[in-house]
């Protein structure tokens, strides 16, 4: 707040000062301030100094540090970011999901082949089928394993009197395996770099249901070592290899927990 | 004094800068960002070092800034200078900074409410040996010191100060004023 009037004295001038140097005083002010510092000499030369301060102030040299602080600045810039940021992690899921997809792709196009060459060939009695695309069914039955103990009591396996039939190959297996386990690596190696970043609880759960699909797919594998050739292992065993896929793929979108 | 908020200086203006090397930094450019630090640096440190009264800390405080520029860059779109973006970055910096807060409480035992530049009597003196100017801010106590160096020294206005110091103009300039008063009787000693 600027003050309307001076006492014409050394303790008004000092009084309106601080107001004379900001330019907050008043004309009134300022003439009262100039004319009593032309009269007073001790208050001129406060004045004075004040000034000079100022003025000596702004002119006051650059400063140079001690040592290049540029090293450390650099070493702190080229720290790798820990966080992974949400930007990079769909497009490593995105990246990892264009060959499953293309397999997949390859697969349905194979099998909608297959099947409509053998569905004309059977309709036109043709007893031929080529080789490369179908094999015969084979004798061996399937082994049950502990999921399916219930299902397998209730209907029996396949006998060898069942009438000759064709059906695909392991093409499923051949494509789409290896390109799973070669995403569920990739996946795996992300969701476990942002282990610290998720929930105990969440790495919990993770963990356990990981348990439960590793548990079916090992024993898929087990059934086709005895029975490579059966296509309902097969399939269970792409299923359970898909489903880890999709938990691994949901675990690296997962946000952060604070 | 009372708490200090301060936030980030961002400019929301259209992307603009006559410094190439601004453009070239905030795009990820690490060499246009050494070639803006070596072009700033001396500046940034010499306002952290008359801040903070302590060499040392304004070193580790200009390092601070730059890191925080770097991180910061793709918020500047040339409304004003780099170097004036810069400059208030600097500011803020040193204002948050809570190691210099408390390294000072220890030096400046009776920081405001002392009546005097602090040191004075410790420090030795020889006949005909005036303090200078510099010496002599670094010898304010901590308020005094960062109101006459924004104000006097670095030009900034009351009302930007106070803004920076979530504090009223009536306080900047009350602290200035001390502070003049503080230097013309350390200088004349």
């Amino acid at each position: 707040m600027t003050t309307p009037t001076m006492t014409p004295d050394c303790d008004g001038f000092a009084n309106a000062l601080s107001e004379y140097l900001e330019g907050d005083a008043t004309d009134a002010v300022r003439a009262a301030v100039e004319a009593h510092a032309l009269a007073c000499t001790s208050c001129a030369a406060l004045l004075a100094d004040l000034q000079g301060i100022t003025t000596n102030a702004s002119a006051l040299p650059q400063l140079t540090p001690s040592r290049d602080l540029w090293n450390g600045i650099a070493e702190r810039i080229d720290a790798p970011v820990i966080p992974m940021s949400a930007p990079s992690v769909r497009q490593v899921v995105r990246r990892t999901w264009v060959r499953p997809a293309l397999a997949a792709a390859a697969l349905v196009a194979i099998t909608a082949g297959v099947t409509h060459y053998i569905t004309r060939a059977s309709l036109t009695s043709t007893a031929v089928v080529p080789p490369v695309a179908v094999v015969p069914i084979v004798a061996a039955p399937v082994e049950p394993t502990a999921e399916f103990t219930s299902t397998a009591t209730e209907s029996p396996a396949p006998t060898p009197t069942r009438p000759p039939s064709t059906r695909l190959a392991s093409s499923s297996i051949d494509i789409g395996e290896p390109v799973l386990d070669s995403e569920i690596s990739k996946l795996r190696r992300i969701v476990n770099e942002r282990r610290s970043q998720l929930d105990p609880k969440t790495i919990a759960v993770l963990e356990q249901s990981m348990v439960v699909i590793d548990s079916a797919i090992a024993q898929s594998r087990a059934a086709l070592v005895k029975d490579p050739a059966s296509g309902f292992l097969a399939t269970q065993l792409n299923r359970s290899l898909e489903k880890k896929v999709d938990l691994l793929r949901t675990a690296t979108l997962l946000p952060a927990s604070d | 004094m009372a708490a200090v908020a301060i936030s980030e200086p961002v400019m929301t203006a259209p992307a603009y800068t006559a410094d190439p090397d601004v453009a070239l930094a905030a795009a990820g450019d690490r060499r246009a960002f050494e070639r803006l630090y070596r072009v700033h640096t001396n500046r940034v440190f010499t306002l952290c070092a008359r801040m903070v009264a302590d060499r040392t800390r304004a070193e580790e405080l200009t390092q601070d800034v730059f890191v925080r520029a770097w991180e910061k860059l793709h918020l500047f779109r040339g409304e004003s200078a780099f170097g004036t973006w810069l400059h208030r970055l600097t500011v803020n910096v040193v204002l948050n900074d809570r190691k210099t807060e408390g390294r000072q409480r220890s030096r400046f035992e009776d920081d405001e409410d002392g009546d005097g530049i602090d040191g004075l009597a410790a420090r030795p003196t020889t006949p005909g040996d005036r303090m200078d100017l510099e010496m002599a801010v670094n010898k304010l106590p901590k308020g005094a010191r960062r109101v006459f160096t924004l104000h006097d020294v670095e030009g900034y206005k009351h009302e930007e100060i106070a803004e920076m110091l979530g504090v009223t103009t009536g306080a900047t300039k009350a602290q200035l004023h001390r502070a003049r008063m503080l230097l013309r009787e350390a200088l004349s000693k």
